[in-house]
């Protein structure tokens, strides 16, 4: 340590009393020269004479050549000096004024014009050497023998030609594959190609109107530049599957006068290293060419997940890890996740993504380097245009002209926002973002009453709208999808107008897929009709901000049968007492079926079980509806623990361990879930009944069973008979016996006869 | 500091080479593409030299391949031996190597022979095969093919007597590729100098190369 700290800093060049000592390479440099030039002057006479003896030709280039001898010497002479500056100071500094005026008179020139004469220097007496080679070899004088150099070059061509093909050969082999490779998956389109218009677009006018924007800005660029400011370069559109955003871009083609280039999401997916990049800059080449040439280019990128992130190192985890780790309530028999407002749902989903996602990791995209081809095309140094201005120009000592403005106005979509990488969303290359959501009723409505004006149909302006309120999330996609769907209905059953059924019928053909035509055994049938009838009562009851929509026991391919809710308004905050009443229904099926089954329950609960705890940890750990305040994300981000947990200190025992207080929620809200199905068990019953009788209900239909009142298409009156409710409930009986027993129930199920209907 | 060595054996090499002495003299003609080497002590006889004596001859084949003559020179160790004493066939007391490239006529082309390679001098096919009264007398000591990069003919080695005085010649003749040209190498003398000198004699015989004009 102590040497180390006396050693002290390296003295500045400027307080050398001597010379800076030479490294031996500099000092030999010039003799290693002059010795190989005498050397090839040696083998030049070896090879000129074949019996001249090696000493001989030592002796004769030694004699013939004294000035490369004098200039050993010189160099000699010169380094002799070099070592005694470096150990004599007083020798050094004599030498150190006379140089000191040298210096300060070759001063005079700049920089550069000394660079260049040394330069010149240099090349001068490369050529002096090689002169007096070429003499050797060629058996004439020197400056002869230089001029005699080029056509022995020209001799040589045929020759060289022949190499020069094979590595051309090779090369342009190599050449040709990667540009035909790097060809493909993006189209050109011009003004006037496309005709769709942003009118073709419905229901997302507040985006529509921003993009408006940033196509004027393209075509008018001096209308915010002469302000000081820019054209935005680039936009995100972002949203659900199949709510316009491609539409738009599409309709963006159409509207602007410009260029537009579609890339394709596939066009950076590549077998080869290098490939993507060469599309990139390809792609971009083209881009620079048509702004340049029409005084701007739109580019819209598809499906811009495709171009990956490169915080994610394997291909497809995340798309892998999204698709298997779908919560267990969106695959169990009960489908539990469909008795979940949409909102809520996707919440679930985001929050296995999150755990299950970061767990998995990875997103391949293009990969290669082509993410960081197109960051960089994106924003990264704009080089000087054209092969003349760049070399020519400077090859003349001229600077080349700056490199103009391209307008290229980027779009891209994606249907998954966290997937892009985070670099490419900054602004200067993705300047805006826009969401494209689900559109407002308002938007829907639009947008049924568009499709609908192509087809055939008896639809009223009340059903259209009723239509839209009853298919919240839909989109332009799924609006168009559904009112095909009723046309083939309408089609099968031998009309070509559609009508209200029809549309009914097809929604809930897309909603919940064709039923399997399964005929469930009796006392199954009444378990699972029980089951649902007690989500449907519960929701009736407690659920305010959801309207159920329909209740259906027909097998689906991944449901025994369900009961779906909708949201009656746009509504964008949820409550405590939402979500509680959300944990009500769910665990209605298992309140219900203890209560209904003597103390038993099937596995069917464990979806609605899932969802109730999720929602009910998110309740108590993220969003303040619980006993604590602190956050659990913020818990768990920063590593310090849920409050709570202690069992002897009476303070922390009001602070329990996270889980114990999710499960004290959910035991609080099972008892009052068994008293509300306890005060409505003949409605629980009568709904199961109506459900086993007519499979599948509508929401207004359910509502009538439960109130006993006229629905839509069901009469509810006769489940408020006393008589006919104490048949069902000895039904109910019967099937409770067969339940434990596993055999056939001894009654059938009661008929909704006229008797009943009358009384 | 290896380094520093072997430069300063290198630079200490290329003085004292400059000082030295070639070890032999070089006689060359690199656009004909010939070459042999004498002794240093040698003295040369130039072709201008040659050239001048020839042009004087009165001997009509000789004026007529004069102009043909591409290359032709002599070296001697005797001083008083010259052009003169170079192209007559008069034996001399010294060594004397000649060496002359020549062009063909076309006659003369198409009837080259081994045989009329060896007559280049004296007609020893004729003395061989038709040996007459006027036949000297002649000893071939040797008679081979030599075969080089740029050309191919025969040396021979023979002594013979005339004017009284026997002498010695080990010649080489040699025709080009192409048949256009002749190469001529004689080394000549007495016998008795030639027997005395006939290492050096072997010695610049076996140095003439023909690698042929480039």
């Amino acid at each position: 340590m102590s040497s180390l700290e006396s050693q002290g800093s390296r003295q500045r060049d400027s307080d050398r009393k001597t010379r800076v000592h030479l490294s031996l390479y500099d000092r030999i440099k010039f003799i290693l020269l002059f010795v190989i030039v005498y050397l090839i002057l040696v083998w030049a006479s070896l090879a000129d004479n074949p019996l001249l003896s090696v000493g001989d030709a030592f002796n004769e280039v030694t004699r013939t050549r004294t000035w490369l001898l004098l200039l050993v010497v010189i160099e000699i002479l010169r380094q002799m000096h070099f070592l005694v500056s470096e150990v004599l100071a007083p020798y050094h500094g004599i030498w150190q004024k006379y140089f000191q005026a040298v210096d300060s008179a070759l001063h005079r020139f700049s920089d550069w014009t000394r660079y260049r004469l040394s330069r010149v220097i240099k090349a001068i007496i490369f050529i002096a050497l090689l002169a007096v080679v070429l003499g050797a070899i060629y058996k004439e004088t020197p400056i002869r023998a230089l001029f005699l150099a080029p056509s022995a070059l020209w001799r040589a061509l045929p020759m060289l030609g022949q190499l020069l093909f094979g590595v051309f050969f090779v090369i342009i082999q190599f050449a040709a594959m990667f540009w035909f490779l790097s060809r493909g998956g993006v189209d050109t389109y011009f003004p006037d190609d496309i005709r769709t218009r942003f009118t073709d677009v419905w229901g997302q006018d507040h985006v529509l109107n921003r993009i408006r924007e940033n196509l004027l800005f393209l075509e008018k660029p001096h209308e915010i530049e002469k302000h000081g400011g820019y054209v935005p370069g680039g936009i995100l559109l972002w949203g659900p599957p199949g709510t316009g955003k491609t539409l738009m871009a599409e309709s963006m083609a159409g509207e602007t006068g410009k260029p537009f280039v579609f890339v394709d999401p596939g066009a950076f997916t590549n077998m080869f290293f290098g490939v993507g990049v060469l599309k990139v800059k390809s792609l971009f080449r083209k881009l620079r060419k048509l702004a340049l040439r029409y005084g701007g280019v739109v580019v819209f990128f598809d499906e811009a997940d495709s171009l990956g992130n490169r915080g994610m190192t394997s291909t497809g985890g995340q798309q892998r890890a999204d698709r298997h780790s779908v919560p267990a309530i969106f695959g169990t028999s009960c489908h539990g996740g469909s008795y979940l407002s949409p909102s809520t749902a996707s919440m679930l989903v985001r929050e296995s993504f999150v755990v299950g996602g970061a767990a998995g990791g990875g997103m391949g995209g293009g990969g290669m380097g082509t993410l960081q081809a197109l960051l960089t095309e994106l924003s990264g140094l704009k080089k000087p245009r054209g092969f003349f201005n760049r070399i020519l120009r400077r090859t003349l000592g001229m600077r080349p002209k700056n490199p103009p403005k391209y307008r290229i106005l980027v779009v891209m979509a994606t249907n998954m926002p966290e997937a892009l990488d985070e670099a490419l969303l900054r602004p200067g290359r993705i300047d805006r973002m826009y969401r494209v959501g689900y559109p407002s009723k308002a938007g829907r409505v639009r947008t049924y009453e568009g499709y609908l004006a192509k087809v055939s149909h008896s639809l009223t302006a009340e059903e259209i709208d009723k239509l839209a309120t009853i298919t919240p999330y839909a989109t332009g996609a799924t609006i168009k999808d559904t009112i095909n769907e009723a046309l083939i209905t309408a089609i099968r059953n031998g009309r070509t107008s559609i009508t209200w059924p029809d549309v009914v019928k097809a929604k809930q053909l897309k909603e919940l897929g064709p039923p399997e035509d399964v005929e469930y055994i009796e006392r199954e049938r009444h378990a699972v009709a029980v089951h649902e009838a007690c989500h449907a009562v519960m929701a009736h009851r407690v659920r305010q901000h959801m309207a159920i929509d329909l209740a259906t026991i027909e097998k689906g391919s991944d449901y025994l049968g369900m009961v779906a809710s909708i949201p009656p308004d746009d509504q964008f905050t949820r409550w405590r007492t939402e979500y509680e009443s959300d944990i009500l229904v769910s665990l209605a099926s298992l309140a219900g079926e203890r209560m209904f089954f003597g103390g038993d329950n099937s596995s069917g609960v464990s979806g609605d079980l899932e969802s109730a705890t999720t929602i009910a940890s998110l309740m108590e750990g993220h969003w303040g509806m619980g006993s604590t305040i602190s956050s659990h994300a913020s818990n768990r981000q920063f590593e310090v623990g849920a409050p709570g947990g202690g069992k002897n200190d009476s303070t922390k025992e009001l602070k329990r361990a996270l889980g114990d207080r999710i499960e004290d929620n959910l035991s609080t809200l099972l008892i009052k879930a068994e008293k509300v199905l306890k005060e409505n068990r003949s409605q629980v019953l009568a709904l199961a009944h109506a459900l086993e009788t007519y499979k599948t209900l509508s929401g207004e239909d359910v509502a009538a069973v439960i109130e006993g009142v006229q629905g839509s298409i069901i009469d509810g009156r006769p489940y408020r008979n006393r008589t006919f409710l104490a048949k069902i409930e000895k039904y109910h009986k019967a099937a409770l016996v067969a339940h434990r027993e596993h055999r056939t129930p001894d009654i059938a199920l009661p008929p909704l006869s006229g008797s009943a209907q009358g009384q | 500091m290896r380094l520093r060595t072997v430069g300063a054996v290198v630079v200490v090499a290329l003085v004292l080479s400059g000082c030295s002495q070639p070890s032999q003299k070089y006689g060359a003609s690199k656009s004909e593409g010939v070459y042999f080497t004498v002794p240093v002590s040698w003295h040369e006889i130039t072709m201008s030299q040659l050239n001048a004596l020839e042009a004087k001859s009165t001997e009509v084949a000789v004026l007529e391949k004069l102009p043909l003559v591409r290359w032709e020179m002599a070296y001697s160790p005797g001083e008083k031996i010259g052009a003169k004493e170079t192209l007559s066939l008069r034996p001399t007391d010294s060594p004397v190597a000649f060496v002359r490239v020549r062009d063909l006529f076309p006659d003369e082309a198409n009837a080259l022979s081994y045989n009329s390679l060896r007559d280049v001098l004296q007609p020893i096919t004729d003395w061989v095969t038709n040996p007459t009264s006027t036949t000297p007398i002649y000893n071939i000591i040797d008679d081979h093919e030599v075969i080089q990069k740029g050309a191919r003919g025969v040396r021979t080695i023979y002594n013979f007597t005339e004017f009284g005085v026997s002498q010695s010649v080990d010649q080489t003749a040699l025709m080009s590729p192409d048949h256009q040209k002749i190469y001529v190498f004689i080394v000549r003398c007495t016998t008795i100098c030639y027997n005395k000198n006939i290492k050096v004699i072997s010695r610049i015989a076996d140095s003439f190369t023909v690698r042929g004009a480039k």
